[in-house]
């Protein structure tokens, strides 16, 4: 039997559970709720969905890269962080974690997501990916780093791979294998052009509010999943 | 002089590396349960087709048979087929060429050489049959997993020549940030570190490009 109290929810998740219900009426949204089945379902019964995309995997391919590229932008040697953290309500894993911040790391997938992420405001899965991280580190300051790296071989291959299936005349073939290529790698830009920075500050306010709001979540499992 | 290793003259030893561990998976010993003995010939063992058309479907997901030709010879048909496969590792399609022929049966106390005593169903049994072994003869050449060396008394097992060519990125950016240094100042952002991972050596040379 699993006490809820005990769950501690990832960091990486943190955006789920801080969605809004639709009705006031309603303490957790429904994005929230089919979130907590997820976790529940992973406690209870050791099964994880897995779900896998293409920029999901070159952001794990290039975490070195992006490390390093990250590092030559700020002149300062950077270690992936690989220690777990935890606290009474949640659980992450910071990329880089410094004397006065904490820092993640996000790979783009091409130049054209970079370049359209500065237009918009900070998602709010990473505002609250990185409350989270301040809230286990102690650190008053975060910083979201969006860095442009070459795309892996391996993942360039599989783009070029899938063309087979578009029946397109040799020609057209050819000129769409070299637009490929030429858009997923970026050694000719400068370092930096290829760093964006989003800077968040601590809100103590918003990190109590989740932690009442985890308090919520653990409620909800209890009274409507069974252990 | 030391001798250069295959992975220091390979032109990609990442992709070397990725075909390497897919014939390490290719060249497994197949499970004994997999292996039977053949009913009619001695001391023969062999995989059941079921089993070898399943381990082509599990590792290459995709493959398929052509048949390049088929005849008689003597009192057998023989087929020639060419097995495709989608390789893994590429993304590509390669291919194996295999044999296989099957007597046709004659009736009984007839010679086999005799060919107006031929069963009536005798070619439907044979020729289909004949497909199979040559679907299993091309298998068989892409590894030992498929029943390579089964009836094979010498063999040698493989053995994995290319490492994973992944460099220690850590210390590979020690590296750059090293020789990208613009000053001593710089530099020296880098030194408890460089000492650490043990590129002193580079540290000290660099260093030295400023004290000159």
């Amino acid at each position: 039997m699993i006490n809820t109290d005990e769950i501690l929810f990832r960091c990486s998740s943190l955006g789920h559970l801080m969605t809004e219900p639709k009705s006031k009426s309603e303490t957790l949204s429904e994005t929230t709720k089919n979130h907590l089945v997820d976790v529940w379902i992973r406690h209870k019964y050791n099964r994880k969905e897995l779900i896998t995309s293409k920029y999901m995997e070159k952001g794990v391919m290039v975490e070195e890269d992006a490390m390093t590229l990250y590092s030559r932008f700020r002149k300062q040697y950077y270690v992936k962080n690989e220690k777990m953290l935890t606290d009474d309500f949640i659980k992450g894993i910071p990329d880089i974690i410094t004397e006065k911040t904490v820092i993640d790391l996000k790979s783009s997938w091409d130049i054209f997501t970079f370049f359209r992420t500065k237009q918009k405001a900070v998602e709010k899965m990473y505002y609250w990916q990185l409350q989270g991280y301040m809230s286990l580190t102690g650190k008053e300051n975060a910083r979201l780093a969006y860095c442009l790296v070459n795309t892996p071989q391996v993942l360039i291959d599989d783009e070029i791979h899938r063309l087979q299936y578009k029946h397109l005349s040799e020609a057209d073939a050819i000129k769409a294998r070299n637009q490929i290529e030429m858009n997923s790698i970026f050694d000719d830009i400068d370092i930096q052009d290829k760093i964006y920075e989003i800077e968040i500050k601590r809100n103590n306010e918003d990190i109590e509010r989740l932690h009442n709001r985890i308090i919520d979540c653990r409620n909800w499992i209890a009274e409507n999943l069974k252990f | 002089m030391s001798l250069p290793t295959l992975q220091e003259l390979n032109v990609n030893p990442e992709k070397a590396f990725r075909n390497d561990q897919l014939n390490m998976l290719l060249n497994q010993k197949p499970p004994a349960s997999w292996v039977k003995e053949h009913p009619f010939a001695k001391n023969v063992k062999y995989i059941p087709i079921e089993r070898v058309e399943f381990i082509l479907t599990k590792i290459f997901q995709q493959w398929k048979l052509e048949v390049l030709n088929y005849s008689q010879l003597f009192n057998s048909v023989a087929v020639h087929v060419r097995l495709h496969y989608l390789n893994p590792t590429d993304g590509n399609w390669y291919f194996q060429d295999g044999l296989g022929a099957v007597g046709i049966q004659t009736d009984a106390g007839k010679a086999a050489s005799d060919l107006s005593a031929i069963k009536q169903d005798a070619v439907m049994k044979a020729l289909p049959a004949a497909e199979s072994y040559a679907l299993k003869d091309a298998a068989e050449k892409l590894g030992e997993l498929f029943g390579k060396n089964l009836n094979r008394k010498e063999t040698a097992p493989f053995q994995a020549t290319f490492t994973d060519s992944q460099p220690d990125k850590s210390k590979e950016r020690m590296k750059i940030l090293i020789s990208e240094s613009k000053s001593v100042q710089e530099l020296n952002n880098y030194s408890n570190d460089a000492v650490r991972l043990g590129l002193l050596k580079d540290f000290e040379n660099k260093l030295n490009t400023f004290t000159k």
